[in-house]
């Protein structure tokens, strides 16, 4: 069991490379590469996770005018918490002028878990987030354990996304929760508009989201809207 | 309390399912309709009834309208939904110049419906509870109604189903009663509801708006 | 009285086109008949269309892929299965998109609005539209005219359409026209057939000395009412609101 938190902060320096620094929590960050303004960082499982009782922290910040990209290397599985809770909080800040990618790996939560997960994102005004979130509900041949998902973000100080998804067995199996579905896969875009197109939504504050609720991850479509937002931040 | 329930309110309700025909339109069986009210009760009707009363008590106030506006728009990811609540409260809105006995003006933009009703309410001094109760109310009637046109039904099964959820709408009223700050709303969402109302933009045989 | 179209605290003002519904039972032609009034008009007047049918979008479509009329002046409106509550107890929805269309493309000098088919009863409140037609066709057979109903006996115009194809269904059209009128009090009726052009002038210039009329101020909107007033034997006399659709 642990709760230190991870953390990864990105900020400009007068001259030279972008200053980084980087805290070991549940998942460790290895630096991949760094240029004068852009970061990039794998962030890497140290442990068996996600287990009954386990507090994961991530937090990412970026400030102006650096660009921080961040990749998970496997999946997270959250297993069997033997009537213990999980709990992974993530925390986003991206300054003005800055922008940030993560696009995390699907998050799977096995018969017998229960996870509560919660994502704050604050985007400063001229900040830019792409963010890519996959959560599943019970591993292969599993019916899955329960998980809630409580998402707030903000641009330039206003709110954008506020969602509270209850996934337990009880909520998910209502209809219009996710159908015959087991994964949500969502790609949220904070601080700018992506080509509108009929399948996703354009949120009030700038910026969008693409969902899509799918049996099986090798499934979803959302890869094309991934790699066609990610190449609008370039 | 009693107009603002009424179905017969000239508001355009008539126009809406409640988002049950893009339900069923994407496969959802007819059968689970009476669950479907369960899931709109937990989801989009509780934010509604918490936006319209947070609405109400910040009209009452004086407060910004704007920010409990944001914080309904945070929770409806959709443009589409939002555009069929904007729709909705336009309808509000006309009949609100018109008790106001302001010269009858068209109203470009609406608010969304659970604000717009919110307003109607402080003019008309509806209590927070009732107002909720009516959001609710209106909700399930809209899905019900629309039932019988697309689906083969009784007309008396939906009034069975309406009485089989009252003590949900209740515990919505309760839930969402006392809030005052926008940032109090909860944010349930339905996502396959959510993505099903959406597409229902583009579908090309509909009796209904959303 | 109505608004005149330049009185500033109108709601009309000053944008305010002749909104003209056009009701009648499904399949006499409505759709056609706009068609026909768009292609005659559009050089000379700015048109909208809102239309209700009861499947969105059919009507629109037609109209769109006829090609009478840019496509962002054509809304359609859900009724919800309701396609009479829509143009008579509830008409926000199309009021709303009348209203949007008029500041749209402001100015606009006509908005027509077709009615999803309906009976003989369905008819436009007069808080929607200005004037408005009520079609007929002769294939719906010689004495649909003698049944009447609030449309047939006194909507601003009843038409009598697809008079081409009289002789095929048996139809004596002249003597529809006929008994439209003597239903009517003397109110225009109009044969009608897009194949025949003079038919289509004299609806066009029906349309356009209504829309004069409408600007001077001499037009009223006249409600055809769902019901004929009577009296009772209590002796009230007075006139029966159609019931409100449960929506």
């Amino acid at each position: 069991m642990t709760d230190r938190e991870t953390v990864v902060r990105v900020e400009s320096t007068c001259a030279g490379p972008a200053r980084v620094r980087l805290q070991t929590g549940v998942l460790a960050p290895r630096l991949v590469a760094r240029t004068a303004a852009t970061v990039e960082v794998a962030l890497v499982a140290t442990t068996a996770t996600l287990l009954g009782g386990d507090h994961a922290r991530v937090r990412l910040e970026v400030s102006g005018g650096c660009r921080l990209v961040v990749r998970d290397v496997a999946a997270t599985v959250a297993y069997d918490g033997r009537g213990a809770t999980a709990l992974w909080d993530n925390v986003i800040q991206v300054g003005t002028g800055g922008v940030l990618v993560w696009q995390a790996e699907p998050f799977i939560v096995s018969d017998g878990a229960e996870v509560r997960r919660s994502t704050r994102a604050d985007v400063a005004e001229g900040g830019r987030l792409l963010l890519r979130d996959t959560v599943g509900i019970g591993r292969s041949g599993q019916t899955g354990g329960s998980l809630t998902c409580r998402t707030r973000m903000s641009y330039a100080g206003t709110p954008a996304v506020a969602e509270d998804l209850d996934l337990s067995p009880e909520s998910r199996a209502l209809p219009g929760m996710l159908g015959n579905a087991r994964i949500v896969d969502t790609i949220t875009a904070l601080g700018w508009r992506p080509t509108a197109a009929t399948d996703h939504f354009e949120l009030a504050a700038p910026g969008a989201m693409a969902r899509r609720l799918i049996r099986d991850a090798h499934a979803s479509d959302v890869d094309s809207t991934w790699a066609d937002w990610r190449s609008q931040l370039d | 309390m009693l107009l603002l329930g009424d179905a017969r309110l000239p508001t355009g309700g008539h126009t809406q399912s409640g988002g049950l025909e893009p339900a069923l339109l994407a496969g959802m069986a007819a059968g689970d309709i009476p669950a479907y009210l369960t899931t709109r009760l937990r989801t989009t009707t509780l934010v509604d009834a918490a936006t319209a009363v947070v609405a109400l008590r910040t009209l009452r106030a004086g407060g910004a309208v704007e920010l409990v506006e944001q914080a309904w728009a945070a929770r409806t990811p959709s443009h589409v939904v939002r555009q069929a609540s904007e729709e909705l409260g336009r309808g509000y809105e006309r009949l609100l110049t018109r008790l106001d006995d302001l010269t009858p003006r068209p109203v470009r933009r609406g608010e969304p419906r659970p604000i717009a009703v919110a307003r109607l309410a402080a003019r008309l001094d509806v209590a927070a509870t009732d107002l909720a109760r009516v959001i609710c109310h209106d909700d399930v009637q809209s899905v019900c109604a629309a039932a019988l046109k697309l689906a083969p039904l009784d007309p008396v099964d939906t009034v069975a189903w309406a009485l089989d959820v009252a003590p949900l709408v209740e515990r919505v009223v309760a839930q969402v009663a006392d809030l005052r700050t926008p940032a109090d709303i909860p944010a349930p969402a339905a996502p396959a509801a959510e993505i099903w109302q959406h597409a229902h933009a583009t579908a090309p045989r509909r009796l209904f708006r959303a | 009285m109505p608004d005149s179209p330049d009185s500033p605290d109108s709601i009309h003002a000053p944008t305010r086109a002749l909104r003209l519904g056009i009701a009648g039972p499904v399949g006499t032609g409505k759709s056609s008949l706009i068609a026909t009034l768009c292609r005659t008009l559009a050089d000379r007047l700015q048109i909208g269309v809102v239309t209700n049918d009861i499947y969105t979008d059919e009507d629109a479509q037609m109209l769109r892929a006829a090609g009478v009329l840019d496509p962002a002046r054509i809304r359609a409106v859900e009724t919800g299965a309701c396609p009479h509550t829509a143009i008579r107890d509830d008409i926000t929805a199309n009021a709303i998109a009348v209203e949007d269309l008029e500041a749209d493309f402001a100015p606009l000098d006509l908005v027509l609005v077709e009615s999803g088919g309906d009976n003989l009863t369905a008819t436009f409140s007069p808080a929607l539209v200005d004037a408005q037609i009520f079609v007929l066709d002769v294939a719906g057979g010689g004495d649909v005219v003698r049944k009447g109903g609030p449309g047939i006996a006194r909507a601003d115009l009843l038409v009598v359409n697809k008079i081409d194809l009289a002789e095929y269904v048996e139809v004596d059209h002249e003597l529809m026209v006929e008994q439209g009128r003597d239903a009517r009090d003397g109110r225009p009726v109009l044969g009608l057939s897009r194949k025949r052009p003079e038919t289509v002038a004299a609806l066009a210039d029906w349309v356009q000395a209504t829309l004069v009329a409408h600007r001077d101020g001499t037009h009223e909107p006249v409600d055809p009412g769902p019901m004929a007033p009577h009296a009772h034997t209590d002796g009230t006399v007075h006139s029966h609101e159609h019931a409100a659709h449960t929506p």
